[in-house]
């Protein structure tokens, strides 16, 4: 569902994302997301085709991956990847009378709701897959 | 080129009319509660009033709002409401785990959470941690220069105004403006005398005027357990809000 807000964003930055690249005429947006995020990756792609109707992305193909989200600790030195079963203590937002977990819409939320397996630390980075990203711009110059 | 949350974040903390940043540099001095109880009582003033709470790593202002439940639609996650407050916070997305965020998480963290908020109030009233850290810069940063002022909590104690200057000189180094000074803690109402059992405070030399003395309350612990409304756990605490906000609405431009 919030999909649709961060669809919403993506194409407000996407002009001037295009600019800095030096690009016009974009014909394909692929965008990267970390599984924390727990995004429904089709969903996110339609909300992109549909809310760029009408405007100068009407003709863009978009492109929605999931990343594996990576996180090492800094205690132990182990890597591991994020599964849903990992988060503990999270209060749980309603979204369309379904219970989601908060850092579904907050990713930077993992310190406060998951821990090493191996020692328990909360002391960790995302090392991959940490947010969500406009990872390739196509278009010409 | 990727921070599209960043720049929502931004473009989200400057559409507020008015946006009330409550700091102090000192911890413990009442921000959470001076905060709350300005909100509620903005909303009972008919004002629409959200409250984000950033205190990252010990949000409280849940002990006087409740805790409420956070929802999310097409346009974002809504705030949960105490009456007609929204309001935001950690304390609202996880229960009693540790929140041990690092300085470079910060930002992301925060601006997240601003990008991903669907407010619908006008007024803000942002409460944060003790310290001029990463929260208190984002914050000077993200809103409107024109349309925010930082309102400045101490108590009565020469041990809290010593590290409430330094917010304070932070503040005007940074060219954001000043509401003033609210005075927490300032007084104990015994049958219908002012007993100030800290003395009195002499702020000429912090050069910022003092907008509010706030009681020191006794019943306030009783309505938090009770979840009664804090701002009107006494009449003339419920008067002290009354007039700080009367200052916000009535304020004559900058007092820098
Ligand atoms: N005027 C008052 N009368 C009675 N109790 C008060 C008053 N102001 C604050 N308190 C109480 O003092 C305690 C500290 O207040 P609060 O949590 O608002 O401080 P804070 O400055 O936000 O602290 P921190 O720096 O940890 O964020 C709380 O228990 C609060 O209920
Ligand atoms: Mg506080
Ligand atoms: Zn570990």
């Amino acid at each position: 569902m919030h999909e649709w807000s961060i669809a919403f964003m993506i194409l407000d930055a996407l002009e001037d994302l295009a600019k800095s690249e030096g690009l016009s005429n974009v014909h394909f947006v692929e965008v990267s997301y970390g599984s924390v995020m727990e995004l429904d990756g089709s969903l996110l792609k339609e909300a992109l085709t549909e809310l760029s109707k009408g405007g100068s992305f009407e003709s863009v193909e978009f492109s929605v991956v999931e990343e594996p989200t990576v996180f090492r600790c800094s205690r132990c030195g182990n890597e591991w990847e994020f599964s849903h079963e990992l988060i503990e203590g999270d209060r749980k937002v309603l979204e369309e009378g379904v219970e989601e977990s908060s850092v579904h819409f907050i990713p930077e939320l993992a310190p406060a709701l998951i821990k090493c397996p191996k020692c328990q630390s909360r002391d960790f980075q995302a090392i991959k897959g940490k947010g969500i990203r406009v990872s390739r711009l196509e278009g010409s110059r | 080129m990727n921070d599209f949350l960043g720049r929502w974040a931004l473009k989200k903390a400057s559409e507020f009319e008015r946006v009330v940043i409550v700091a102090s540099g000192k911890g413990g001095v009442g921000k959470s509660f001076v905060s709350s109880c300005l909100a509620l009582t903005m909303a009972d003033r008919g004002l629409s009033v959200g409250l984000l709470d950033l205190d990252l790593h010990g949000p409280s202002t849940t002990s006087f709002l409740g805790v409420g439940r956070v929802r999310a639609s097409k346009e974002g996650l809504i705030p949960a409401r105490r009456g007609e407050v929204e309001y935001m916070s950690l304390a609202l997305l996880t229960e009693g785990t540790p929140l041990p965020f690092k300085g470079e998480d910060k930002w992301p963290l925060i601006y997240t959470m601003m990008a991903m908020t669907k407010w619908s109030a006008n007024n803000l009233v942002v409460d944060m941690p003790p310290g001029t850290g990463d929260e208190f810069l984002w914050a000077l940063r993200s809103f409107n220069r024109r349309k925010s002022k930082v309102l400045v909590v101490t108590t009565p104690s020469k041990a809290s105004i010593e590290v409430v200057r330094r917010a304070i000189n932070m503040i005007r180094d940074e060219r954001f403006s000043l509401l003033g000074v609210v005075e927490n803690m300032s007084y104990l109402s015994c049958g219908g005398e002012k007993v100030k059992p800290f003395g009195e405070v002499d702020y000429s030399n912090l050069g910022v005027r003092v907008i509010a003395r706030i009681p020191m309350e006794p019943s306030v612990e009783e309505a938090i357990r009770s979840g009664d409304p804090p701002h009107k756990s006494s009449p003339e605490l419920e008067r002290a809000f009354n007039d700080l906000v009367e200052v916000i609405i009535n304020v004559p431009g900058d007092s820098r």
